[in-house]
């Protein structure tokens, strides 16, 4: 019987300004209920992959707060597991904080977890998808590593810094390059990779040949180059990259659309997180909600238009919320207007009245904050 | 050394008078609050008590409800000194029995409280709705050196006739305890929960199991066996919300109570009384564009598109555009769709409302079912 691993690849990541401060993306909420990780995590879940590598780059705080001890994305919660992979010696040290050293200093997962197959799958591309076919693909063709890619009609402003990808007819990747927004319909590699495990061991013996520096993506370039057979499977459907803190917004009220929604949340796709035993949310009889996602344990007295509303909101009467992602745990006071805006967890605004970003420029509230 | 004690649930009833809600599930499995369901409530009491040991008693549609309880990972009853057993009745060397009553269920899983070897048990039935810690009532039963300990509340005298009604003196120890009276004297009901000294409660199951008079109950023969023996019986007077939701009309209300009364029963506040339910992975609740919700509970992966008002909505509801849903419960799963009415119904679990239909329980509350 194969055994597949996955690993959660958190090194690969942007930055998404503000947001990411003091927190990776893997943690950072998302649509009121969910941490980018949950999408990964709910992938290998539900391609019956038990067994699962989190590869951390840094900010474990977090991480490791939403993990906690829960099995909540195993089927067997004694064979199963998910594992943090953390590199305390290089975490300090940006340039060998890359993840062919995490997986270095883990290396209990060559002798010890010893898959025939690995998945590596970042947190900061959001896509529903079944790795099964992959994996057959993968052992079909006899590939080295094969990448996952998409075809994207909108690289000028997606996925830029992002991985592009070329893939000949016969399937086989030729260049990997960085994204620098100048066409937009491309190919982009989705940062997901099969590769066996003698492959990986040799694919990082490779890298620390070549330079200390190079991480895994360098390396599958630097492999290509010198003529590894590396080759492309192609995903169609949803899929986002997350690399601004613009993206985030986008990407998240874009899903209020029933017709985007419905690529991303599937029926027999179920995205699996952490429960926080919340109530449903409540409304009172002011309130006036229209386009937007109320998580629970949510008290909703005012208007709420086009917005994303996260677990144990308040909103008091008078409120009005527009265009705006408000986090966990934050009350908007009584008449206070907020328009275009992400609103970060344990901030209380009732002072100032009205805060606004536009459109192109929203405004951010950090955690915590009184306003 | 025994458990100091160990919470026993009763939850085999059916509930005959929620009519077809309790067709296939028994009446602690019945959905409640816009995703509990009613037997989250004791459970949770028991995790946020510390009671780490629970056995749940299960017979009418038992396999629905011992699915449900598991290994009581919902409520976090499966740590490593915690234990959470389904108990429905069973093959044994003397033969096999159904429960014939309260008191013989725990009877006869007297073997199973022997292996635990508690000090006190604390006896809880599956049918109230009530956020309790049973640590304060506990404290009560050792300060006054009881045998039992009846949880009790006031109730209004015209109702009292449906509880079991008890009369105390200046201690509030039990002086007269009827089960059910016709012409009440007092208006102390028992809540149905029970604190025993494990000694004292053994001893008297064994007596009346041997009693071929006896219903095997409680209220009805157990405590009155008690009194007779000049044990010492406590009533431990609770002030909190509590309600009985064996009717449709009293589940309704239990319901609206959420909406309606904030200081009823406050499932928001930080009391470290939460209620723990099962997570349903349930995408977030979307309110549409041409929505209206007022007044309501709304659950996770619920779409209201439509009308909703002075209602309680669950998990994998669909409200479509053009519907209007006020005053009713609607279980999971359901859609009402685009042009339909539902006033004062609760609606079962995965029933489809016609767009064509015009429910309307009128005083009465009516049960939708499909």
């Amino acid at each position: 019987m194969r055994k597949v691993m996955g690993l959660c690849n958190l090194h690969s990541a942007v930055s998404l300004n503000e947001l990411t401060h003091s927190r990776p993306i893997a943690s950072t909420s998302f649509l009121g209920r969910y941490a980018f990780i949950d999408f990964t995590l709910s992938n290998f879940s539900n391609s019956g992959i038990d067994e699962v590598g989190i590869l951390v780059k840094n900010q474990p705080r977090s991480i490791l707060k939403h993990l906690g001890s829960t099995n909540v994305w195993n089927t067997n919660t004694k064979l199963g597991y998910e594992a943090i992979m953390y590199n305390e010696k290089h975490a300090h040290a940006p340039s060998y904080n890359h993840d062919i050293n995490n997986i270095v200093a883990n290396d209990w997962i060559f002798y010890n977890a010893k898959p025939d197959l690995f998945i590596i799958a970042p947190v900061h591309i959001l896509y529903p998808f079944d790795f099964r076919p992959m994996l057959r693909a993968h052992e079909e063709s006899g590939a080295a590593i094969t990448v996952l890619h998409a075809a994207i009609a909108d690289g000028r402003s997606q996925f830029v810094e992002g991985d592009q990808i070329v893939v000949a007819p016969d399937g086989r990747v030729r260049e990997l390059t960085i994204n620098k927004g100048v066409a937009d319909a491309i190919d982009v590699s989705l940062e997901t990779y099969v590769i066996g495990l003698d492959k990986l061991q040799e694919l990082i013996a490779l890298a620390q040949k070549t330079s200390a520096f190079f991480n895994l993506r360098d390396a599958i370039r630097h492999a290509i180059s010198i003529g590894w057979d590396v080759r492309g499977h192609k995903f169609e459907g949803y899929v986002r990259h997350f690399g601004s803190f613009n993206h985030y917004r986008k990407h998240s009220l874009e899903l209020l659309r029933y017709d985007i929604r419905k690529e991303l949340f599937r029926p027999e796709w179920p995205i699996y997180t952490v429960t926080h035993d919340t109530p449903p949310a409540k409304y009172g009889p002011e309130a006036q909600v229209k386009n937007s996602f109320v998580a629970n344990g949510s008290r909703v007295n005012g208007k709420v238009v086009n917005s994303i509303i996260s677990r144990n909101v308040v909103i008091e009467e008078g409120a009005v919320i527009k265009n705006s992602i408000v986090f966990t745990d934050t009350k908007i006071g009584k008449d206070v207007h907020v328009g275009n805006a992400v609103i970060d967890k344990y901030v209380r605004i009732e002072t100032v009245k009205d805060i606004g970003g536009t459109e192109e420029d929203p405004i951010y509230v950090k955690q915590g904050d009184r306003i | 050394m025994g458990k100091e004690i160990v919470a026993m649930l009763l939850a085999g009833g059916k509930g005959t008078r929620l009519e077809a809600l309790t067709r296939k599930i028994a009446k602690p499995a019945v959905s409640f609050g816009g995703k509990y369901r009613i037997i989250d409530f004791p459970l949770s009491n028991c995790a946020n008590s510390r009671i780490d040991t629970v056995g749940v008693l299960t017979q009418y549609e038992s396999v629905v409800l011992n699915t449900y309880v598991g290994n009581g990972e919902k409520w976090g009853l499966n740590g490593v000194h915690s234990l959470t057993a389904s108990l429905p009745p069973r093959q044994t060397e003397e033969g096999a029995a159904w429960y014939k009553g309260t008191a013989d269920a725990i009877y006869q899983n007297i073997d199973f409280l022997d292996t635990l070897a508690p000090e006190y048990v604390l006896i809880l039935s599956g049918d109230h709705i009530y956020k309790m810690d049973y640590r304060l009532m506990l404290e009560a039963h050792k300060a006054h050196n009881a045998d039992l300990t009846v949880a009790v509340i006031d109730v209004p005298l015209k109702e009292a006739s449906r509880f079991g009604i008890m009369s105390v003196n200046d201690e509030m120890m039990i002086t007269k305890f009827s089960e059910k009276p016709a012409k009440p004297t007092s208006t102390l009901a028992s809540m149905g929960i029970y604190i025993f000294n494990y000694k004292a409660l053994k001893s008297a199951l064994a007596f009346d199991a041997k009693d071929e008079e006896s219903e095997h109950d409680f209220g009805k023969n157990v405590i009155p066996y008690l009194l007779s023996k000049k044990r010492r019986l406590l009533a431990y007077r609770f002030s909190g919300y509590w309600k009985d939701v064996g009717t449709l009309a009293s589940l309704w209300s239990a319901n609206m109570d959420l909406i309606d009364d904030e200081g009823a029963l406050d499932l928001y506040s930080n009391d470290d009384l939460k209620i723990f339910s099962e997570d349903t992975h349930s995408v977030p609740q979307y309110v549409g564009r041409a929505a209206t919700v007022v007044n309501s509970m709304v659950n996770q992966g619920a779409i209201v598109l439509g009308h909703v008002e002075h209602s309680v909505i669950f998990n994998e509801v669909v409200i479509e555009e053009g519907a209007r849903v006020a005053d009713s419960v609607i279980m999971p799963g359901v859609t009402v769709k685009s042009g339909a009415a539902v006033n004062r119904a609760i609606v079962a679990g995965d029933t489809t409302i016609a767009g064509d239909r015009r429910i309307d329980g009128g005083e009465a509350i009516v049960l939708v079912t499909n």
